[in-house]
């Protein structure tokens, strides 16, 4: 905290005092916008006795600060919030007011390519830590006078600066409502992180599955705002959150619809494939082997039993110990340093399982199941849903050791009954092929040509439902007919 | 959980045809195609033309009901048409028979699951497990069964049907002829008798109220009943072609020894029933939580409780108990031939008898 003091105005002027926090404020701005007019030109423009108290500190007020953004405030605590939040406090002896001048400054991190969503078609920025450049990111995507961002501020301590995002022509008034709602709902010390807010905003907290999309992406918020979507920025996070979340909004990626749609459509479908891959394929290994040797084809039933032979542990085993190994190693990854990391998925991935094999401790169609459930996980976009159905997977392995196929399927179907069971903000998670909406599946497992899109998803109840002219005729059949011409 | 427990009480016309679809399709459509050829012969394929208009009748009959008495499910109407005590053991009745259809229904499962998959589990287990797994949606009220029921009926009924594709070139088609040499006396009888094993219509007599559009009810009830009696068709008509007349009358449950004939040894699976037996886990699974839904609010309408969840739990128990009891198949189907009467009597005779007892009592609204 730095206090100035001097004495404005020469003799016949007043003491006054600049108040700041030292690394929250730009010093330049400070040196050459506030202090020189104060100390040098109000000296130079030579205060007339018979100016008045009021009209001198009108002058201060009005002539004398060359900076954009000021106010006055007359109540202490209020001044004191400010500070905090970087601005700088002027006061002038004999006056009960503080102008409170805005010279926000200090060090963070530049714009850089998002690290968990990367995608190679699209655009390379992220969000950062600083919440006036993230919502400067949203506001660049869309010139909208209707983009309306709301800043409160939540934390009894932390007082953290939460904006929140919608379409105001676009976004349903009752989900923005019960947004805003539940927000003000909160009642907590300190927001670090827009994890913290998830955890206080969400439906039901007795749920594997993420309710709230969080992205560091600024393509894919400003997207998720033209479907009516509400999003909620929190300072010092480059994370973003989108609601209502489903299912399905977190099994996109922004690619999609930057690529042609065959390929955006294609690369949807493996996506849930890998998903459902991910989420079964040790536990069929399980089934299949210990279950019903019977249901795999005799030669694959024979290389399976010739490569598990030696191996001293029954089928569900061998599952939980490389499952397991294969969780300890993306743990260790994800905790080192970047160059490690990799150094520890070669030596874990190629070595232990090939020296696991060798050893007799787990067959080599094992390993391969494992490998192949690691891989398509990675292929799910969003983290979040992959690390929900990483869990899922040890249940459905579970489920198996006791009751084999059967088992599987009715864990396949209480997960099922529980998304059913799951909303996000009043939409329902599995929207939208459940509650069946024929018009909503153009975006779902396929991803339909942009020209087809004309709509916004129904679910959403938004308030304006067209994205384009719905009578307008196919670019394609216009040029084409001008041609017959 | 705010929002998680508020409108979940609505449910959408389509999602009722769904879920009509999805409850009927249980472990009896598997024996059906014996039941309907001891009946009939091999004019079997045929019971679905009647079949089909005598359910019409039995939907629009509860449909005209519920419009008599809008927003009351049949705990309530069936008390204001017949009196308090009739009408209570109306409802009863119909309780009990969803019990105990549950429990023939899980039982049934069980004996196909142990013969087919699980050769050395208890069928203890498997009907604990599920009876345990299917009161779960069944909790959460009528909304999230509804959503279950779209995602297993767009999955599980294309597996069905194009496991039944295979089978098609085995079919001989001489096997459905004759057609007609009993006269058409005995096909409606048969019709009419078939009814009682579409448990799907009684959804009607709890659900009508719950509809967003009630206008459409009737048109959805009728599709769900085109694309019920269409798949029985199917089923009835390539199991008959595939055995004829007489292996169908030994086989127990034909509908699924004709999977059995399938092999493809070059697919990555090689037993296509147990693909085939995986699938109806899916399709029992949103039949027993509707009928512990069903039972349970029924339940709790009779005694005037305003929670219908708490009396799920102890439901199980009694289902469980029923599940077990019977010692052997043969006990099993023959449970099952009493409880389709019982389902002929609650929905093939009760609809039509308390809407005339209605309009000769003027009860209910003036429609």
């Amino acid at each position: 905290m730095v206090f100035r003091e001097w004495r404005i105005g020469g003799e016949q002027g007043f003491d006054a005092a600049l108040i700041f926090v030292e690394g929250m404020v730009d010093k330049t701005v400070i040196n050459e916008e506030i202090l020189r007019p104060l100390m040098f030109e109000v000296e130079e423009t030579k205060v007339d006795k018979a100016t008045s108290n009021e009209e001198f500190y009108h002058f201060i007020l009005k002539s004398a600060l060359s900076v954009a953004d000021i106010k006055e405030v007359e109540e202490y605590d209020t001044s004191v919030f400010h500070l905090m939040a970087g601005m700088v406090v002027f006061l002038i002896d004999g006056f009960s007011k503080a102008i409170l001048i805005e010279a926000k400054g200090w060090e963070h991190r530049g714009i850089t390519e998002p690290e968990t969503e990367t995608i190679i078609r699209g655009p390379r920025d992220g969000f950062s830590e600083t919440l006036r450049v993230n919502t400067a990111l949203i506001r660049r995507r869309i010139r909208d006078p209707n983009l309306k961002i709301e800043t409160i501020q939540i934390g009894r301590r932390t007082k953290t600066d939460i904006a929140l995002l919608y379409m105001a022509d676009i976004a349903e008034p009752k989900i923005l409502d019960d947004v805003k709602g539940r927000l003000n709902d909160i009642d907590t010390d300190s927001i670090l992180e827009s994890g913290y807010l998830e955890q206080f905003i969400e439906d039901t907290w007795l749920s594997p599955f993420p309710q709230v999309q969080a992205t560091e992406r600024p393509d894919e918020v400003a997207a998720g705002l033209l479907e009516g979507r509400v999003g909620i920025l929190t300072d010092n996070t480059p994370f973003a959150l989108l609601v209502p979340a489903t299912l399905n909004s977190l099994m996109q990626s922004s690619e999609d619809y930057y690529q042609r749609w065959l390929i955006g459509s294609f690369t949807r479908l493996i996506r849930f494939f890998a998903n459902f891959l991910a989420l079964v394929l040790p536990s069929l290994y399980i089934a299949l082997t210990s279950f019903h040797p019977e249901m795999i084809p005799t030669r694959l039933a024979l290389s399976i039993a010739a490569s598990r032979e030696g191996v001293p542990f029954p089928a569900f085993m061998e599952a939980f110990i490389m499952e397991g190994a294969i969780e300890l190693l993306r743990e260790a990854g994800v905790r080192l340093p970047s160059p490690i990391g990799q150094t520890v998925g070669i030596v874990g991935g190629l070595i232990i399982g090939e020296a696991a094999v060798s050893a007799n401790i787990v067959g080599s169609i094992m390993v391969i199941t494992v490998a192949l459930t690691a891989i398509s996980s990675f292929a799910v976009p969003t983290y979040d849903v992959a690390i929900a159905f990483r869990l899922l997977r040890f249940f459905l392995m579970i489920m198996a050791t006791f009751l084999g196929l059967y088992g599987i399927i009715l864990g396949l179907m209480i997960i099922l009954s529980h998304m059913a069971t799951l909303k996000s903000f009043g939409v329902s998670y599995l929207s939208p092929w459940s509650p069946f909406a024929p018009s909503d599946l153009k975006d779902s497992l396929i991803r339909s040509p942009i020209m087809a899109m004309r709509k916004r998803p129904s679910f959403m109840s938004t308030k304006d439902p067209d994205r384009m002219d719905v009578n307008r005729r196919d670019p394609e059949e216009k040029r084409n007919g001008e041609a017959d011409k | 959980m705010r929002a998680l427990l508020r409108d979940n009480d609505r449910i959408t016309p389509f999602e009722l045809a769904v879920l009509m679809v999805i409850v009927t399709l249980e472990m009896g459509v598997t024996t059906f195609p014996r039941t309907m050829t001891e009946k009939v012969g091999t004019e079997s394929w045929l019971i679905p033309l009647p079949g089909f208009l005598f359910s019409l009748l039995a939907v629009y009959f509860l449909v005209r009901l519920s419009k008599l008495f809008p927003g009351k499910t049949f705990v309530e109407y069936s008390q204001e048409i017949l009196g308090s005590i009739i009408g209570k053991l109306f409802v009863i009745i119909v309780i009990a028979f969803w019990v105990s259809t549950s429990a023939r229904i899980l039982r049934q499962f069980a004996d196909v699951m142990k013969v087919n998959l699980l050769f050395r589990t208890p069928i203890e287990v498997i009907i604990f497990s599920m009876l345990l797994f299917a009161a779960y949606p069944a909790r959460y009220g009528i909304e999230p069964m509804a959503r279950l029921a779209i995602i297993v009926a767009f999955v599980t009924i294309p597996v069905g049907l194009f496991l039944f594709a295979f089978v098609i070139p085995q079919a001989k088609f001489d096997n459905l002829l004759p057609v007609f040499a009993q006269g058409p006396l005995l096909l409606l009888k048969a019709g009419f008798l078939s009814v009682g094993s579409l448990e799907g219509i009684e959804l009607l007599l709890v659900l009508l109220p719950f509809i967003t559009q009630p206008r459409k009810s009737l048109k959805a009830s009728t599709w769900a009943l085109a694309v019920l009696w269409s798949i029985i068709f199917i089923v009835n008509g390539v199991v008959l072609a595939v055995f004829g007349e007489k292996e169908v009358m030994y086989l127990l449950r034909p509908g699924l020894t004709i999977i059995q004939t399938i092999e493809l040894p070059t697919l990555f699976v090689e037993r296509l029933s147990s693909v085939y037996v995986a699938t109806w886990v899916a399709l029992i699974f949103p039949s027993i939580s509707m009928f512990l839904f069903l039972a349970s609010t029924s339940l709790a309408k009779l005694f005037g409780l305003k929670e219908q969840k708490i009396l799920i739990y102890p439901l199980t128990p009694v289902i469980f108990a029923l599940a077990i009891l019977p010692s052997n198949v043969l006990e099993v189907e023959n449970i099952a031939n009493f409880l389709e009467q019982i389902g002929v009597f609650i929905i093939g005779i009760m609809p039509l008898f308390l809407f005339l007892i209605a309009k000769i009592r003027k009860k209910g609204g003036s429609y």
